[in-house]
């Protein structure tokens, strides 16, 4: 590395060290370059991470829509009688799955209901650990293998018996 | 004990390569220091292997990132570990410090070889010749003062590298023992734990491929050389066992609450391999160890001694590693279950790609003793063909 | 100074070449981006520090009023394309039985889609938890990320982006909750992000809207109506506190034997 390992008689250029170093910058010189180029242009701009990622979450689509706006718009007497009923907490999705699609498209894509005894047992069954108070539960063979909605429609769970809309 | 895991928690998500990955980069730290021990501490017994030990701690180094990269979800994007390594994550090192090392274990290799370079370049002819030409990098000077130059970079390398090998695998271990989420592995003994485990296994590493070597080589074993490796080994061996066992015995000890489900794992969970790793990675070892340094054991006893607590010290290690990596990921975050790991044959890190990674660097490095002799002071009868000779004491 | 001199003559030319490369290959390194971040100026992009500054998102549950049902944890493999055949949950409900013996019995089949009524006679009290990411002031997750390709944004959420990620799989071993999982399809680090991509645009996150009996409760709060405040205001509690995560999904009533 010092000036005197050119006094024995070789080239510069000859020296170990320099032909290593010279292979070494040319290494280190590429990498630097690469990796310059190669850190995406939004990154730091927020923190240490890619800016623009958080546009690609705030962008990606939904599936649930918003009920007040989507299946109101249509389904406004179903969605207006069902706010005066025992079940005026649920979303319409949460027995109808996602209808953002149905919403945008409603000829294209239908929501389907599972009107089974087990649907309605998914919060109506007495199971262990739910709350008494929360939900109307019933033993699993309340009423034999009858159809839950035959007596209760979903939509108005008491009105065969004088309870709540229609 | 079944217990509660978590639902994300049924399938272990580090498996069986990135086991094999803090082995890999032990293997070299460990082979790495025994060069050092030679070059920067004068333990001239050592003079036998230190050129070995570089060239097997470069094979495995060359292997080292192939089971992360192939772990990963995404492997092409594993360049952005190098792009932007995220400051407050230990892994993030890993590229940095290992294009370091990787950039100082060459440069030794080549500083150390070059004048064989020059040599090979000279007598060879064809590819052979084109090819060492080119490992030269032009650089054909052998003239004495050049030389002496050699050998005050070679030292300062030889000092650059022990901290470099100690950050290598000191970090890995790092990488293990500040997950605080995790009750097996979250411990600051972890690093420490790792760096002794790492240089027990590059040493047992050079003296198994030290033995067999020269066995198939048909050449003498250096009895003060073997002896030393059997030194170091223990002694390394003996203080990564008891801190090893420190750290299950504080844990038991305090018996926080984490601690049944971590008596469980060792209980229940992996009890064969634990028992792997303690006994037959160490307990027997530091045995055999001691009776092949006894002066009434005949140098083949103490020979087949040495290199049998070699191989078994290696088994213990990977145990070790597998305790460490697969273990933790058993314990639920819940501490209140175990959940399971069924390796496969090829599918998902599986034990035949495993095997098949660790094969790779000890064929790397056969390929590389054939292009760059590595047995120091036999130079001159290296492209004779190897007579059959049996091991005998000297 | 004299020593510039006598220095650059001790140095040959590779020397000086390969510190020269050496500082500046650093020096790239330490200040990548805060330079190309000040000239980017989009003006098509969202400006997110200044969304940022108008919202604080907050997460409760009041658990007492969870039933089970776990229509939360098949909304939400609905809304975010999880797998839903996959044994990975950004949300799951966990039941709790505690026994006569003092043994506590935790269990969360299919993420609590599987529940099964049962009717075990030896329990004292037994309940449901519904579990989520955190979102913690403290995330382990992102500290241990490699790449920066996982982060808090300014509003609260940890995100991780999809195109940088390498799925080596470390922000699962931090997260404390189990709360991370390898996206069995995408081969990336996912996890709960209170939808994200709802909040931002005014709805609510797809487990709180289906949620039949408000057990989830989700707020603006820097919005003084949200309804997250008044649970705040009861007794809550977080998990795994002495992890020093600061989690920010606040429980009220949360019994002892939740882990």
């Amino acid at each position: 590395m010092k000036t005197e390992k050119t006094k024995s008689g070789n080239k510069l250029s000859q020296q170990p060290i320099f032909r290593v170093g010279v292979v070494l910058v040319l290494v280190l010189a590429s990498f630097a370059l690469v990796q310059q180029i190669s850190v995406p242009e939004s990154f730091g701009q927020y923190g240490y991470y890619r800016g623009d990622s958080v546009s690609e979450w705030a962008d990606m689509e939904v599936a649930f829509a918003d009920e007040s706006t989507s299946c109101a718009a249509c389904h406004t007497d179903r969605f207006n009688n069902i706010k005066t009923t025992t079940h005026k907490g649920l979303n319409c999705q949460t027995c109808h799955g996602p209808a953002e699609k149905h919403a945008k498209d409603p000829g294209g894509s239908k929501p389907t209901i599972e009107a089974s005894r087990e649907f309605c047992g998914t919060c109506h069954f007495q199971v262990q650990g739910r709350p008494e108070t929360a939900v109307k539960q019933v033993n699993l063979d309340h009423n034999g293998q009858v159809n839950c909605v035959q007596c209760h429609p979903a939509h108005a769970p008491w009105s065969k018996f004088g309870g709540g809309t229609k | 004990m079944a217990g509660y895991v978590f639902p994300n928690e049924l399938e272990v998500h580090w498996r069986l390569f990135v086991v094999i990955y803090p082995y890999i980069t032990g293997l070299v730290a460990g082979a790495f220091i025994v060069s050092s021990l030679y070059h920067v501490f004068g333990k001239k017994e050592l003079k036998p292997v230190f050129r070995l030990s570089l060239v097997t701690a470069l094979s495995f180094l060359l292997v080292a990132p192939l089971p992360l990269l192939f772990h990963l979800g995404q492997p092409l994007r594993a360049f952005n570990i190098m792009w932007t390594p995220n400051p407050t994550s230990a892994m993030a090192g890993f590229g940095y410090i290992y294009g370091f090392y990787l950039i100082v274990v060459l440069l030794e290799v080549w500083f150390i070889f070059r004048q064989d370079l020059v040599k090979y370049a000279g007598e060879t002819s064809g590819a052979a010749r084109i090819g060492y030409n080119l490992l030269t990098l032009g650089a054909k000077d052998v003239s004495e003062s050049t030389l002496a130059l050699d050998r005050k970079i070679i030292n300062a390398l030889a000092v650059i590298g022990i901290p470099s090998a100690v950050l290598l695998h000191g970090y890995v271990g790092f990488i293990f023992g500040a997950v605080k989420a995790n009750a097996w592995w979250s411990s600051p003994l972890q690093p420490v734990i790792f760096l002794l485990s790492a240089i027990v296994s590059g040493i047992a590493l050079l003296a198994l491929v030290y033995t067999v070597s020269s066995y198939f080589r048909g050449k003498k074993i250096d009895r003060e050389c073997l002896l030393a490796l059997n030194k170091y080994l223990w002694a390394f061996l003996l203080a990564a066992i008891v801190l090893e066992q420190l750290d299950v015995m504080q844990k038991a000890y305090e018996s926080r609450a984490t601690w049944p489900v971590l008596h469980a794992l060792l209980e229940e969970a992996i009890p064969v391999t634990h028992a792997l790793q303690i006994y037959v990675g160490a307990a027997i070892p530091l045995v055999l160890l001691l009776i092949a340094r006894w002066n009434k054991v005949s140098f083949k006893m103490s020979y087949w001694l040495t290199s049998l607590s070699s191989l078994m010290v290696l088994i213990g290690v990977l145990s070790m590693r597998f305790n460490v990596v697969v273990g933790g990921q058993l314990v639920s975050k819940s501490s209140q279950g175990l959940t399971e790991f069924h390796p496969q044959a090829f599918a998902g890190e599986g034990v035949i790609p495993t095997i098949a990674l660790l094969a790779l660097p000890v064929v790397i490095l056969a390929v590389m003793t054939r292009l760059l002799p590595p047995w120091s002071g036999e130079e001159q009868d290296v492209i004779t063909t190897p007579e059959k000779e049996t091991v005998v004491a000297s | 100074m004299k020593h510039g001199m006598d220095r650059r003559s001790f140095l040959n030319l590779g020397g000086k070449v390969i510190i020269g490369s050496v500082v500046s290959s650093t020096a790239v390194l330490l200040v990548p981006n805060s330079i190309k971040a000040a000239d980017k100026g989009d003006n098509d992009t969202v400006n997110w520090e200044q969304v940022w500054q108008q919202q604080e998102w907050g997460f409760a549950i009041d658990t007492k009023k969870c039933i089970g049902c776990a229509r939360c944890v098949k909304a939400c493999k609905e809304e975010n394309s999880v797998p839903m055949d996959e044994e990975v949950y950004r949300t799951w409900v966990e039941r709790y039985m505690q026994k006569t013996n003092g043994q506590m019995s935790i269990e969360s089949p299919g993420g609590g889609l599987e529940f099964t009524p049962r009717n075990e006679e030896d329990v004292t009290k037994s309940y449901f938890v519904p579990k989520l990411c955190n979102q913690c002031n403290k995330p382990p997750c992102t500290k241990v990320c490699p790449v920066g390709a996982t982060y808090k944004t300014g509003d609260g959420v940890v995100l991780v982006d999809r195109k940088r990620c390498v799925g080596c799989g470390y922000c699962i071993q931090a997260c404390p909750y189990g709360a991370r999982f390898l996206h069995p399809e995408l081969k990336v680090a996912d996890k709960c992000t209170w939808c994200y991509h709802r909040i931002v645009k005014g709805l609510l996150p797809a487990c709180v809207q289906v949620c039949p009996t408000g057990t989830r409760v989700f707020g603006n709060l820097a919005d003084p109506d949200n309804p997250v405040t008044p649970i705040l205001k009861d007794r809550i509690g977080v998990l795994k506190p002495a992890m020093g995560t600061q989690p920010r999904v606040f429980y009220r009533d949360l019994d002892q034997g939740v882990v």
